[in-house]
């Protein structure tokens, strides 16, 4: 697989860096551990954001705003009058494969737009790629590690072996997958009960279809699996007396008008009692169907349970009002208007830190109230006891008054998540009294049938019972087709839901399984690596081992410390120091990192040595340079080394003439102005510095001197091996040009003495008396002391020709035609 | 469905994702695409992307069930 290195960086108009018009452009070498260099506030921080936004498409630090705070607001650099921020990276292959070039632009608008000037057909695919946890890494995610519990380190583990997305997918399978999540979510319970109440509708449209056509035709049935034939055995047997005959003509039980056969049986046979009698057996029809059943009966316990359940969560978290409270408070504070997070709009008190999070908490802990809520409205709506309430209710013989009806406003209490159990236990109360009244009624009725039975001629009463059960044969039939329909329906969903609950329960274990199974394998691979790395880092400490132990069955990992002293299981976040802790760290992530696969072969390593004595601090560094680093390791990686520490710096300085180090110091003015590497640009930095002068920004334009200086006596030193006392680097960086000044003369005065100065006459003298002393007079003696004059543009200008011309006293003409100028090879060397 | 799958060390992200699709398509096609389809939300930062996962769920289940119904009636 090919893999890249990061081998250019340009940014304008990003965070810190402005350069509006002429971007900041830094190079990184594949086959060097790059180190930049930059004080605070010059923009280094703004390069670690650029290669985020542009790798992983945002800014944590942004994205933990609050949204009042309006984050969005803050990757442009605010200065850039264009609004648009621009990040090229070009990558270069580790094999033939040519350059890719990337651009990724934000506009004004937060959009993120992403192309590529050579062409490459996915370049968001491309980035996507390198987005590996091993791509960019600080100092915090190393402190982090150790000081983490168990499980926080675990999951931080994951990131630091580059398996973050093997344990992300596993966690939130496990979410996903978790079973009273499911039956809420996808409401499984209510499809059940939803179920449950369409088999019941089935039974008793059986049972009911079976009596009446027992009655019409004068035998039982144990089915109805000949759908058709029944119905055509009730329709001819009522279609063959007389008076029937031709009401049935053309039609069947089912698409009869009941009225009019109803009425051809009283108009064959006349008289009001046959009317009453008729009337009697349809309202005990009707008396019948609206009866609450034992089994309907029954419900009620499950119902009063879920709304006690209910109840007992409302009152956990207090009552909806404070509910809607907090959402009105959150509204209000996140409108652009409220300009103080902390203030809260209800008691005008201010908070110590933001209130959306702590409202948006609040919030979250009503939703248990609110599943359970839902939960009983569809219990309660989907229930037989209900169903059958709402049809007692509206029955129009018992004609019960609006004022002592329940139903509709316990439905449209539930409809608002505010039905308790007191009051669906007064509904429940008022329709068994409801049910009292239906069966007094019941009887009466009955009782009459009964007597008017008595008193009209058999055959009549008969004709009209097999009508009357005829109808009821057809209607239960319908009954039972819509209930089959809406009883297919619920099955098929709720297999879909059950298939769906299978899958995911499988998929996470089996996910679980294999992700345990990686990190394990992960956890052995490198042991032996991030132990010998401990090793060279501490070298001269103590001879302990740190160890990696991932738990069986969770995301923990142990940090323990073998040899410790000769103890071994030792806790490692109890008894190391905070450096050790983060070489403890550093060792797992370098040799994680090592072991990587992916298309990034590269990794910026952000101010990772705060916590680092120089001892440790060199050598990582060395580590990096010797042992990681390709090509010094043939499989080794490309480190990016961003550093604000001055000791560190010396010390890029230092080795920056080695082979495998390339070493830049940014210089500039972030975040207005514009910022440079000055590696390349220090030509660039003296051209910005005349130009700011030249106009008489003497603001911007002094601090550029005094980095072109340092630059410069830098170049020097290293150009012709001066070599520097052990406390040089260490010493104030507010006397850096002092220092560099001491040790160069006193290198040249020794070199002097020794009879071996390969400076001329000249070059001596330009350099003691006129070039040192002009910079220190005007310039340095300002600065360091902070007293004197207000230094003029123009003299500072002057100390601009000052800093070339002492340049020149370390070069001489060499022996081309035309000559060119080098520098000397050392103090006493051409 | 088996415990069998594992995931490659030697294979970067990109290919163990794929080599996951693979192994919960020969399980269950359809679920498995539901899944990748709706897995962005899922693994997202919000508070509640679990239940707008489930959502998603809820909707693509409810869309089969139904094609399902509208087969058998036809």
């Amino acid at each position: 697989m090919t893999r890249y290195y990061l081998s250019r960086l340009d940014i304008e108009g990003f965070r810190g860096i402005n350069n509006e018009g002429d971007p900041l452009s830094i190079k990184f070498k594949p086959e060097c551990v790059n180190s930049v260099y930059a004080q605070n506030g010059i923009g280094k921080t703004s390069i670690h954001e650029a290669i985020c936004y542009a790798i992983f498409g945002g800014l944590p630090k942004l994205d933990a705003l609050q949204r009042q705070e309006q984050p969005e607001t803050y990757y442009i650099n605010r200065f850039h009058s264009q609004q648009t921020g621009t990040i090229t990276l070009e990558f270069s292959s580790d094999d033939a494969t040519p350059n890719i070039e990337i651009t990724v632009t934000r506009n004004n608008s937060g959009q993120r737009i992403v192309s590529s000037s050579t062409g490459y057909a996915d370049p968001d695919g491309f980035l996507n790629s390198l987005a590996a946890d091993f791509t960019l890494i600080d100092y915090s995610t190393f402190s982090d590690f150790i000081n983490a519990k168990p499980l926080e380190r675990g999951r931080a583990f994951s990131s630091l072996i580059g398996l973050t997305r093997f344990a992300s997918i596993r966690q939130a399978l496990e979410r996903a997958s978790d079973t009273r999540s499911l039956n809420s979510d996808l409401q499984i319970t209510a499809i059940k009960t939803q179920i449950e109440t369409a088999e019941q509708r089935i039974r008793n449209a059986r049972l009911a279809a079976y009596q009446a056509y027992e009655e019409v035709i004068g035998t039982t049935i144990q089915d109805l699996d000949d759908e058709s034939l029944r119905i055509s055995e009730v329709t001819t047997a009522l279609a063959s007396v007389a008076p029937l005959t031709e009401t049935f003509t053309g039609k069947d039980i089912l698409s009869i008008d009941a009225d009019v056969a109803r009425s051809a049986i009283i108009d064959a046979e006349g008289g009001d009692k046959k009317a009453q009698y008729t009337k009697t057996i349809a309202d005990i029809d009707a008396l019948e169907n609206c009866a609450i059943s034992a089994e309907s009966n029954a419900e009620t316990t499950s119902l009063l349970g879920a709304a006690r359940n209910r109840d007992a969560a409302v009152n956990l978290v207090g009552s909806l009002a404070l509910r809607d409270l907090y959402s009105s408070a959150k509204t209000i504070i996140e409108t652009p208007e409220w300009s103080d997070p902390n203030l809260c709009p209800v008691c005008d008190e201010v908070a110590a830190k933001p209130l959306a999070e702590h409202l948006e908490a609040c919030l979250e802990t009503y939703q248990e109230a609110n599943t359970l809520s839902d939960a009983l409205k569809t219990l309660l709506l989907s229930s037989t006891w209900f169903l059958s309430a709402e049809k007692l209710e509206a029955s129009t013989l018992l004609a019960f008054t609006d004022e002592t009806k329940h139903c509709q406003h316990i439905k449209t209490l539930a409809n608002q998540n505010t039905l308790s159990e007191g009051r669906l236990r007064e509904a429940i109360d008022a329709i068994t009294l409801f049910e009292n009244r239906r069966y007094e009624k019941l009887t009466e009725v009955k009782a009459l049938q009964v007597r008017l039975q008595s008193e009209l001629p058999p055959s009549l009463v008969t004709l009209t019972q097999k009508l009357e059960a005829g109808i009821r044969f057809g209607t239960t039939v319908k009954e039972l087709r819509t209930a089959k329909a809406e009883f297919t329906k619920l099955s098929v969903h709720h297999a879909w839901r059950e298939r769906w609950r299978s899958f995911i329960a499988n998929a996470s274990s089996a996910i679980g399984t294999a992700e345990r199974a990686l990190s394990t394998q992960r956890i052995a691979q490198i042991q032996t690596d991030y132990q010998a790395i401990f090793t060279d880092l501490m070298r001269g400490g103590i001879d302990m081992r740190p160890q990696l132990v991932r738990a069986a069955n969770s995301e923990n990992v142990d940090l323990n410390l073998e040899n410790f002293y000769g103890e071994n299981g030792v806790s490692a976040r109890a008894v190391l120091s905070e450096s050790y802790r983060n070489a403890v760290a550093a060792s797992i992530f370098l040799a994680a990192a090592a072991t990587q696969t992916g298309a990034a072969r590269f990794v910026v390593l952000d101010d990772i040595t705060s916590s680092f004595d120089g001892g440790h601090q060199f050598a990582l560094m060395e580590l990096l340079r010797t042992k990681l680093q390709c090509p010094a390791n043939p499989n080794g990686l490309q480190f990016i080394v961003l550093s604000h520490d001055s000791l560190l710096e010396k010390y890029f300085d230092r080795i920056n003439s080695e082979s495998g180090w390339y070493h830049q110091k940014l210089q500039g003015a972030a975040p207005t102005g514009k910022v440079y590497a000055n590696q390349q640009d220090a030509l660039r930095l003296r051209t910005l510095a005349h130009s700011h002068l030249s106009s008489g920004q003497i603001d911007v334009g002094a601090p550029l001197v005094r980095q072109y200086l340092e630059f410069q006596l830098s170049q020097i030193i290293s150009k012709v091996r001066i070599p520097v006392p052990p406390d040089y680097a260490i010493k104030s960086d507010n006397k850096t040009v002092g220092n560099a000044l001491d040790v160069i003369k006193n290198a040249l005065q020794l070199h002097l003495q020794a009879g071996m100065l390969v400076l001329d006459q000249q070059q001596q003298t330009d350099f003691n008396n006129r070039h040192v002393p002009a910079i220190i007079a005007n310039y340095v003696s300002h600065y360091e002391t902070g007293s004197g004059t207000p230094i003029t543009a123009h003299v500072l200008l002057g100390i601009l020709q000052s800093i070339d011309d002492l340049v020149e006293c370390f070069k001489y003409d060499d022996t081309q035609n035309p000559p060119q100028r080098k520098w000397y090879r050392s103090l006493s060397q051409r | 469905m088996p415990d069998t799958f594992a995931f490659d060390i030697n294979e970067p992200w990109e290919e163990n994702l794929q080599r996951l699709k693979n192994h919960l398509e020969e399980q269950d096609s359809e679920c498995a695409e539901i899944l990748f389809q709706s897995l962005e939300t899922l693994t997202s930062d919000g508070t509640n992307s679990r239940r707008d996962f489930n959502q998603l769920i809820l909707t693509a289940l409810d869309a089969l069930a139904e094609a399902e119904i509208q087969g058998s009636e036809t």
